[in-house]
């Protein structure tokens, strides 16, 4: 409850993490907003059913509130007009320089709870943040976006946020590195998913670092470090330890 | 000097930064913890976490006694709700009118985070807030002993870092203890401490501590300097090889004696002058028959022949 995970991914794809959180907290029964503006819809609809959960469902019964980045941007650059006179969340990408304040309200009224539903803690999830500063938005504006959302879901309404952002290690991009610090000082869980330092390989996909913070009352608990690595099938993942793998050993 | 620090010994700006390996704001919460039981008013600035979550771990009469500006809820007005501290409200004029809501005498003010200000404000603007707050309160009737602020190292450029640092009266760098004394001696974190006393001396310092329930301070000393330990074992090690060894390299005392008696080949003695020279006459004489055609010229041509 109230919780702030960073995923990160470096040198490797990290959105099966995404994936399987969206599946997990829809199976738990949570009200979640999903802020999606690396893939379409239905890219996340296919791989949410291999894992047996149905999106056009969850979004037709109210559970799920889908933000598709793909399409909603393309709306406001070219034009059209919103139902109802409401603005875009994605109103800012028309302005040089603005904040993200209207996505900030959409996720907040989205996830405002109303008098008919039952469902348990809010979850926002985001995929992935990285894209933002490449749509030319400001390092901290990404952060005060952020920092809202925490403030409306974590400790206004004890939800959860999982955000998903894109790191390396000698990157040249200061804005991003920037704001990827700023979260790892910010979240209590950080699962770090990169690629393996000798090169790809077809039975290790990759390697999951798992930091989690110490409680609040006593921050200074060391974190708590494990490493796992992983390979990905058509509907799970597994986990193992170091040096592990099956078919090593 | 930790406990010193955290005891009151360093007036002016105090500042604690961290990296994402290390926290710092527990220590952050100890300096607090601290200044409330000397019975001074303490004054919060918070922007990165809910009050909630920075009062917990605090003892309930210590909590009670915290004044804290809430900058986390709605910092830029987004939410248009009042009451809260703005982040604009953070000049030297919104800071004191906020410490005159609270008692006399002598206050700390914490600021948790600098790094959440410098990222949303000028920072020359922000660096001369900090340093004009003090004489601001003296006039306002308030005295501000020390202004202890949280900055995370790693999101700033390093000449922005130096720069405050050059501002600091103390600086403690919080980073975490080698494996070792971790699992030793329960010292989690390590603190280098710089300190620039009032009569121009610059301390330099670094110490293992830990902080206990309650953000009470527990220090457990200098880290040792382990290089000279390092060349004693390797001598040792050295002449203790040589004794199990199955065949014989040591020397008895008469044999190691004429070791030191024999010359060395090259070295050029008095005994060895004389008896090459003594060779040299007597022995090996050369007879030599010329032939018609050599031109046997007893002159030296060169005139180098020192005979």
């Amino acid at each position: 409850q109230g919780k702030f995970t960073l995923l990160c991914n470096t040198k490797t794809n990290g959105s099966f993490l995404v994936h399987h959180f969206l599946s997990f907290y829809l199976k738990a029964g949570c009200k979640v907003c999903f802020v999606a503006l690396l893939q379409s819809f239905s890219h996340y609809n296919i791989i949410a059913q291999k894992l047996g959960v149905s999106l056009t469902a969850a979004k037709e019964r109210g559970q799920l509130v889908f933000l598709e980045g793909l399409k909603s941007c393309f709306g406001v650059l070219f034009g059209e007009e919103q139902p109802g006179g409401q603005t875009s969340p994605f109103q800012w990408i028309s302005k040089d320089g603005s904040n993200l304040k209207t996505m900030y309200e959409f996720v907040r009224t989205s996830l405002m709870p109303s008098a008919s539903d039952s469902w348990k803690c809010p979850v926002l999830l985001v995929d992935e943040l990285s894209v933002l500063l490449s749509l030319g938005v400001r390092p901290v504006d990404v952060l005060d976006f952020v920092h809202y959302c925490r403030v409306a879901v974590c400790s206004q309404l004890k939800g959860n946020v999982v955000v998903l952002v894109h790191s390396s290690d000698d990157s040249e991009d200061e804005e991003n590195e920037l704001v990827v610090k700023s979260l790892c000082h910010q979240s209590n869980l950080i699962l770090w998913a990169e690629g393996l330092a000798t090169g790809f390989c077809k039975d290790v996909h990759g390697q999951l670092k798992i930091i989690q913070k110490g409680s609040p009352k006593l921050r200074a608990e060391r974190n708590l470090l494990r490493i796992y690595q992983y390979k990905i099938q058509d509907k799970n993942v597994t986990f193992f330890a170091r040096g592990m793998s099956a078919a090593v050993l | 000097m930790l406990g010193e620090l955290v005891a009151g010994a360093a007036g002016g700006l105090v500042l604690i930064q961290d990296t994402v390996d290390c926290e710092g704001r527990s220590l952050l919460k100890t300096f607090v913890a601290a200044s409330v039981r000397r019975g001074e008013s303490v004054h919060v600035f918070g922007f990165e976490i809910p009050e909630e979550e920075f009062r917990a771990g605090f003892d309930p009469d210590v909590a009670a006694q915290l004044l804290y500006q809430d900058g986390f809820t709605d910092p830029l007005c987004w939410n248009g709700k009042t009451g809260g501290f703005r982040v604009e409200e953070f000049s030297v004029l919104g800071v004191v009118t906020r410490l005159q809501r609270g008692p006399v005498g002598s206050a700390t003010i914490i600021l948790d985070s600098l790094s959440w200000l410098l990222l949303r404000r000028p920072v020359p603007a922000l660096c001369q807030t900090l340093a004009q707050i003090p004489r601001a309160a003296a006039n306002a009737g308030l005295r501000v002993t020390r202004i202890v602020v949280l900055l995370h190292g790693d999101l700033h450029p390093l000449g922005l870092v130096d720069t405050l640092h050059s501002l600091a009266r103390a600086v403690v760098w919080v980073g975490p203890a080698p494996e070792g004394m971790r699992s030793k001696e329960d010292a989690h974190q390590l603190a280098s401490m710089l300190q620039r006393k009032g009569s121009g001396k610059v301390v330099k310092k670094e110490e293992y501590f830990s902080i206990l329930t309650g953000f009470t301070l527990k220090a457990f000393g200098e880290p040792t300097r382990n290089t000279p330990p390092d060349e004693d074992a390797d001598s040792h090690s050295a002449v203790d090889t040589a004794a199990y060894l199955t065949f014989n390299l040591q020397l008895s005392d008469t044999e190691r004696q004429a070791r030191d008696r024999v010359p060395l080949p090259f070295h050029f003695s008095a005994q060895k002058k004389s008896s090459l020279l003594e060779a040299s006459a007597g022995t090996g004489k050369i007879y030599y028959e010329p032939d018609a055609t050599d031109d046997l010229d007893e002159e030296d041509p060169d005139d180098d022949l020192d005979v």
